[in-house]
């Protein structure tokens, strides 16, 4: 009969983890390249693209080598104090993402949807959306994003496609005109890698997770399609606007998206419908950071069993009304989550697959002996 | 035997029998349509006073052992004095029994129950009944007639992407004419906008307490029509949406822009061909509107996250609600073929995810001979 084994599949976690990126980085990413010129911005996203590639393939590599919990795999490889400090590592980075998740989202809501509402009233709905997704079992997550994936991915693709209709030539010209400062392109790959580095907390997810030897693709996958449309936001969002106004705006997806005009005049502002869509995917995420802030602190708490999924969206809740305004969440986002957190998450894994290469060729040269001594003792 | 005609599942093709109050009579509704040996009916009771009979029906080689014995342990899970109607067993052996949405499928066409069986099903046949339950039950075949398998897959396939545009209808169109009217009324184009203005002119109450009004009037015009005998209920119902609908308009208590909403709400869910599934949605429409009410579009999409999530963990005998829009790898994806359209009836050569692995084929094309 049907498997109710309390997995989800690739196809599922492929859907999450690119509902869970696809939100957030059109928020973020746009924000975050404004300084740079047109052919800077596609070149800090190419190059970041690779780095974050390069991540996830040392993710999805480490992902078949691990047994069981990756927190017991951890400590096995680097010991009990480096596991946990790993542990709470993630879940700082994690806190810290999902603060800004939900203040950004509120404030993308406020802004262009609901101009006399507060903001702390919209971030406790989104961390309460995050944490519905949390009380039940995880194939219940899989299924949410399996499903909703074609409608959200073909709305959004689509909404972005249909704003290419206002591109103008001469921002183009001007686009290509600029020179092109290398040094710029390295430093802000990086904050293309940072802002996907919250990937590696799939490893925690991995007991859960059927066909574990479809990961790396699954990683592959996700990181190609939310690059491909950031790739296509970073060309038409500077030959929509021009470089000048596109860093008046302070969010330029969505007031891209008041631009579009489709033929017959059904809708006057198809941004809504875009920032519907959005919120889709903004919701997925918040349940995602709740989902693995939970996964995590059981893993690090053996203490924590019952009713943490409330107290992690309570945290969140009170974290993002403690720090009061949008600027400054980002400001501490950068600073602490970009500068602090991503080094030192992204080290331990890196490290750990290291360490898995130097068994791996110190176990081939012991086999290596012992399986001639083996052939010798046949052929005697 | 007279065989009474179906009433809540009329269809334009096919058969018009439906089941009797008899178990026997529809044991025999069933093994007229189906002459296999391995068709079984096991018999049981359900409920310590009433004894009721009840019979266990499925194809022996093409159903999950285990899945049968499951159902039975089921309903035999809560000993309960009386189980007068099958209704009573079908909310007791819910999975989910807070879930407003149905886990399991109420008919009353023996030909619905035989491609339920054929399909791997299980189906439970309940003394003074007129009606089969078909276990598992997923939204996908809550949304589906039996005359969808008699006609071109064309015009089905529109049917059927209708019949859920109808659903969306049922659930979300009242909210969105709330958020649209109260929260983003620059979404439309302006003529549009300020006919609505125009019309809404004169009304004193705000707009979710006016669809709230309407809808409510609606709900008790339909609950009048039901209680009343036949030819008084369709009078009632077609005076009672006329005058009240053209006298609230006309005394400036509604708008005629609502009376259309609250209309288009009423046929979208008339559409949804199960009454279960159509009462479900009503009651979610109510949470939409609210959300909508607070929140305009924000609220919609919330409402509409929150169902998601809601029928995403529901299940029917361990098969996800919403099979084959999510995990339906697990048959070569070849069910997607047999859901929001139809693939021609030559392509439905595969049993869907309810049959064991090894009877999933049905249908094997003879070669020819050449000569």
């Amino acid at each position: 009969m049907f498997a109710d084994n309390q997995k989800i599949s690739p196809r599922q976690l492929q859907c999450l983890l690119t509902l869970d990126w696809i939100g957030k980085q059109c928020l973020l990413l746009p924000v975050l390249l404004l300084p740079l010129g047109g052919r800077e911005r596609i070149g800090a996203l190419l190059l970041g693209g690779v780095w974050t590639a390069l991540y996830g393939g040392v993710l999805g590599s480490l992902s078949q080598k691990v047994q069981g919990r990756f927190t017991e795999y951890a400590r096995q490889r680097l010991g009990t104090a480096a596991a946990k400090m790993m542990g709470v590592f993630f879940f700082l980075y994690l806190l810290l993402n999902e603060v800004y998740l939900v203040r950004a989202a509120a404030r993308v809501c406020r802004v262009f949807l609901l101009p006399e509402q507060g903001e702390g009233m919209l971030c406790l709905l989104f961390a309460a959306a995050g944490l519905a997704a949390e009380l039940g079992d995880v194939q219940k997550r899989g299924r949410m994003a399996q499903f909703l994936y074609p409608v959200i991915a073909v709305a959004l693709v689509g909404m972005i496609a249909a704003s290419a209709g206002g591109f103008h030539a001469s921002y183009l010209r001007e686009m290509g005109a600029g020179s092109v400062d290398v040094r710029e392109i390295a430093a802000y790959s990086g904050g293309v890698l940072a802002a996907f580095a919250g990937m590696g907390v799939i490893l925690y997810e991995l007991p859960y997770i059927s066909e574990k030897d479809r990961v790396p693709r699954v990683f592959f996958a996700g990181i190609f399609r939310v690059m491909a449309v950031l790739l296509a936001l970073a060309v038409i969002l500077p030959a929509s606007f021009g470089e000048e106004a596109l860093r008046q705006l302070a969010w330029p997806v969505p007031a891209l998206m008041s631009n579009v005009c489709l033929p017959g005049d059904f809708l006057q502002r198809w941004d809504v419908v875009f920032l519907g869509m959005l919120l889709f995917s903004l919701f997925v995420a918040s349940s995602t950071g709740i989902h693995y802030m939970n996964r995590i602190a059981r893993e690090v708490c053996s203490g924590l069993r019952k009713h943490s999924a409330y107290l992690m969206a309570g945290l969140t809740a009170a974290v993002t009304l403690a720090f009061g305004s949008y600027e400054r969440v980002m400001n501490v986002y950068q600073k602490w989550a970009f500068c602090c957190m991503v080094p030192l998450m992204t080290c331990f894994p890196l490290l750990l697959w290291v360490v898995e290469l130097v068994r791996q060729r110190c176990e081939q040269k012991k086999g290596v002996p012992q399986a001639e001594k083996g052939e010798a003792n046949e052929k005697a | 035997m007279d065989i009474p005609k179906a009433e809540a599942e009329k269809v334009l093709r096919g058969s018009r029998e439906a089941f009797t109050e008899d178990l026997e009579t529809n044991r025999e509704l069933i093994t007229k349509r189906i002459r296999d040996p391995k068709l079984t009916f096991a018999e049981d009771e359900l409920g310590t006073r009433t004894k009721t009979r009840i019979f266990l029906v499925y194809m022996e080689d093409i159903v999950y052992p285990q899945m049968a014995g499951e159902i039975r342990r089921n309903l035999h899970r809560w000993q309960r004095d009386e189980i007068l109607d099958g209704g009573e067993a079908q909310q007791l052996i819910k999975e989910n029994p807070w879930s407003p949405f149905p886990q399991s499928q109420a008919t009353e066409r023996p030909d619905r129950v035989c491609q339920g069986l054929l399909e791997g099903r299980v189906a439970v046949l309940f003394d003074h009944t007129p009606e089969a339950l078909l276990l598992p039950a997923t939204l996908n075949s809550l949304f589906q007639t039996s005359d969808d398998y008699y006609r071109n897959f064309w015009i089905v396939s529109f049917l059927r992407l209708l019949r859920l545009i109808a659903a969306i209808f049922a659930a979300f169109l009242p909210g969105l004419y709330v958020a649209d009217t109260c929260y983003h009324t620059q979404i439309l184009p302006t003529p549009l906008v300020l006919a609505m203005a125009r019309a809404r002119r004169g009304v004193p109450f705000p707009c979710i307490v006016e669809v709230l009004l309407m809808e409510l009037a609606f709900e008790l015009i339909r609950e009048a029509g039901l209680r009343m005998p036949g030819a008084i209920g369709n009078t009632i119902g077609i005076v009672g949406g006329l005058i009240i609908g053209q006298s609230a308009v006309s005394a400036s208590l509604v708008s005629p822009m609502t009376v259309v909403v609250v209309a288009l709400t009423a046929l979208g869910s008339f559409s949804v061909p199960n009454e279960e599934v159509s009462e479900a949605l009503r009651l979610v429409k109510y949470l939409i509107l609210i959300l909508c009410g607070f929140w305009g579009i924000f609220g919609l999409v919330l409402g509409a996250y929150l169902l998601v999530l809601h029928l995403a963990k529901l299940k029917s005998l361990h098969i996800p609600y919403l099979y084959p829009f999510v995990a339906q790898e697990v048959n070569g994806s070849k069910d997607l073929g047999d859901a929001a359209v139809r693939s021609p009836f030559a392509e439905l050569w595969k049993r869907p995810v309810f049959a064991r692995r090894e009877q999933r084929v049905r249908m094997r094309r003879e070669e020819k001979d050449v000569r």
